[in-house]
């Protein structure tokens, strides 16, 4: 693979992590509408990927009246809720799928923080929400990626290495051991294609993402420490 | 004085903390263990969701599918307030209507008063209760997947366009066998919500006849004559009236004392009759200037 490919894939990784943060971070406005209508969804041959971006796609075509406050009906029908018994939503927050009680700020939001400023990251000041919201465990990967692709540029080999090594294993152990469930619960809460539409297309990038960083690093994706199937 | 122990003195001195506790009929209760009652800790069941438990719920206590006549008057009946304009959209979209000019319609029917509603929530409104139809709307959400290939058709006849070779901002692969041009969907701006009104809700607006049920009312009471030519006279001019200025009028009217009125009373059923209209004050229409000449409903009682 040739070095401009390369940093071509590592910088569409990266906007892919950063459009996938946007998404689940707050309702789509009109800015961001705008760019949605005007980009351009590619077809990568990942199933569930091609089909999310296919419903966002179908869902942004179709004519409808006041589709900004359709769209942020479903996002809060979608992540908040109306209910407070912890089952009522896709609440977006590792802690919620990983705790008992499903509660927030758990052990997996400490675990997050401990990562993320071990790499020198910290939540800005205007963020109130937990650490281990989907959002930030996006753009945390979206970060890594850019330092990644800095690292690439300058030949450093090693900080490659183990940027790689933060991903995948952030990947494995944070992301995407609790995302599934995230998934089947927007697929059941969602009425739009829209969210469901983004459900799918996260779920698709992350496996994808995954199978992507294990591939480079040489690490065999071992069934029985699935945390999937473990789940 | 005479001290009161609870306890027998002698039965605190023969305690001892560190002894075994033993219950009374403890023994009966091993000796035949499968015929005793365990206490165990209750284990709550695992929590329903609001969607569960609201579909057991719908399952109990089934609710009966409305109409589309029923839906319509339970939707105007539950925004009374937003009654005339509900009806005059329905009226205005006999006709098909793209969604930008229904909601200038909305914006200038209601002449600069401030409303709760936006004005895509009230189309969304007549949409729901089916007084509104979109002739262009999507295919329901439920719908089960289709194959790829009609997929791509259902897309295309949504408004996206095929997907196409990315030729113009994509950078030249060096090996175009490494690199093969990538496919896009792009979303293709779709076109405006177009709506018409549906029979059921037309004829709801056909229903509605103001007139008739205000001189209905005159006939069962045409003691209030007087206070409505009172209201319908003071706002005949090009200021119009206050409430305030319509209290002063109405208020203390002996005629209002038994039963009690105030001015609200009555400036509801001039409204309603579409005799006076609300334009930062309140003013006589031609209806209410009609129903005070000779042969009106007011000017003949």
């Amino acid at each position: 693979m040739s070095e401009a490919t390369v940093i071509q894939l590592l910088e569409q990784r990266n906007a892919t992590y950063k459009f996938l943060s946007r998404l689940f971070k707050i309702e789509v406005d009109q800015e961001f509408y705008d760019f949605l209508c005007s980009m351009k969804y590619p077809r990568t041959g990942n199933a569930n990927v091609d089909a999310g971006y296919q419903k966002i796609v179908k869902y942004l075509s179709t004519p409808r009246t006041g589709v900004l406050t359709d769209l942020a009906v479903d996002y809060t029908r979608t992540f908040i809720g109306a209910g407070n018994d912890g089952y009522s939503a896709a609440y977006p927050f590792e802690s919620v799928y990983t705790s008992p009680k499903r509660l927030l700020m758990q052990g997996a939001r400490d675990e997050v923080l401990v990562i993320y400023r071990a790499n020198g990251i910290d939540k800005n000041d205007s963020w109130k929400e937990g650490e281990d919201h989907i959002a930030l465990e996006l753009e945390f990967l979206q970060i890594i990626g850019e330092r990644l692709l800095e690292a690439y540029k300058a030949d450093e080999d090693q900080k490659v290495d183990s940027l790689l090594a933060t991903q995948y294993h952030f990947l494995h152990d944070h992301l995407l051991a609790w995302y599934p469930m995230m998934a089947a619960d927007i697929e059941r809460f969602s009425k739009t294609d829209f969210y469901k539409g983004l459900g799918e297309l996260t779920m698709g990038f992350l496996e994808t993402d995954l199978e992507f960083l294990a591939d480079i690093l040489g690490i065999e994706e071992d069934a029985e420490n699935d945390p999937q199937t473990l789940a | 004085m005479e001290e009161n122990y609870p306890f027998d003195e002698q039965e605190l001195e023969d305690f001892d903390p560190l002894a075994p506790i033993e219950f009374e009929g403890e023994e009966e209760e091993d000796a035949n263990p499968e015929d005793q009652e365990y206490y165990v800790e209750k284990v709550p069941p695992i929590a329903a969701s609001i969607e569960e438990a609201a579909a057991a719920r719908r399952a109990k206590y089934p609710v009966p599918e409305l109409t589309r006549e029923q839906k319509i008057a339970k939707a105007i009946k539950g925004m009374p307030g937003q009654k005339k304009l509900l009806l005059h959209i329905i009226d205005w979209c006999r006709e098909e209507h793209e969604d930008a000019s229904i909601i200038d319609e909305i914006i200038a029917f209601e002449r600069g008063s401030v409303n709760t509603f936006s004005p895509e929530s009230i189309i969304a409104t007549l949409v729901r209760c089916e007084a509104l139809k979109q002739t262009n709307a999507p295919a329901p959400e439920g719908e089960e997947a289709k194959a790829p290939q009609e997929e791509a058709e259902a897309i295309e006849a949504a408004g996206a366009e095929e997907p196409v070779a990315d030729q113009e901002d994509a950078p030249a692969p060096e090996n175009a066998e490494e690199a093969p041009q990538a496919e896009y969907l792009e979303v293709k701006k779709p076109e405006a919500a177009r709506y018409i009104a549906t029979k059921e809700g037309l004829d709801a607006v056909e229903a509605e006849n103001p007139a008739a049920r205000f001189e209905a009312f005159m006939d069962a009471n045409p003691v209030y004559a007087p206070i409505f030519r009172t209201i319908l006279e003071n706002c005949d001019h090009p200021e119009g009236c206050t409430k305030k200025q319509i209290d002063a009028l109405v208020d203390h009217d002996p005629i209002c004392m038994v039963p009690r009125r105030f001015s609200g009373y009555f400036v509801d059923k001039l409204e309603d009759a579409d005799a006076i209209i609300f334009e930062k004050t309140w003013h006589t229409t031609e209806i209410g200037r009609r129903m005070l000449e000779e042969d009106g409903i007011i000017g003949a009682l």
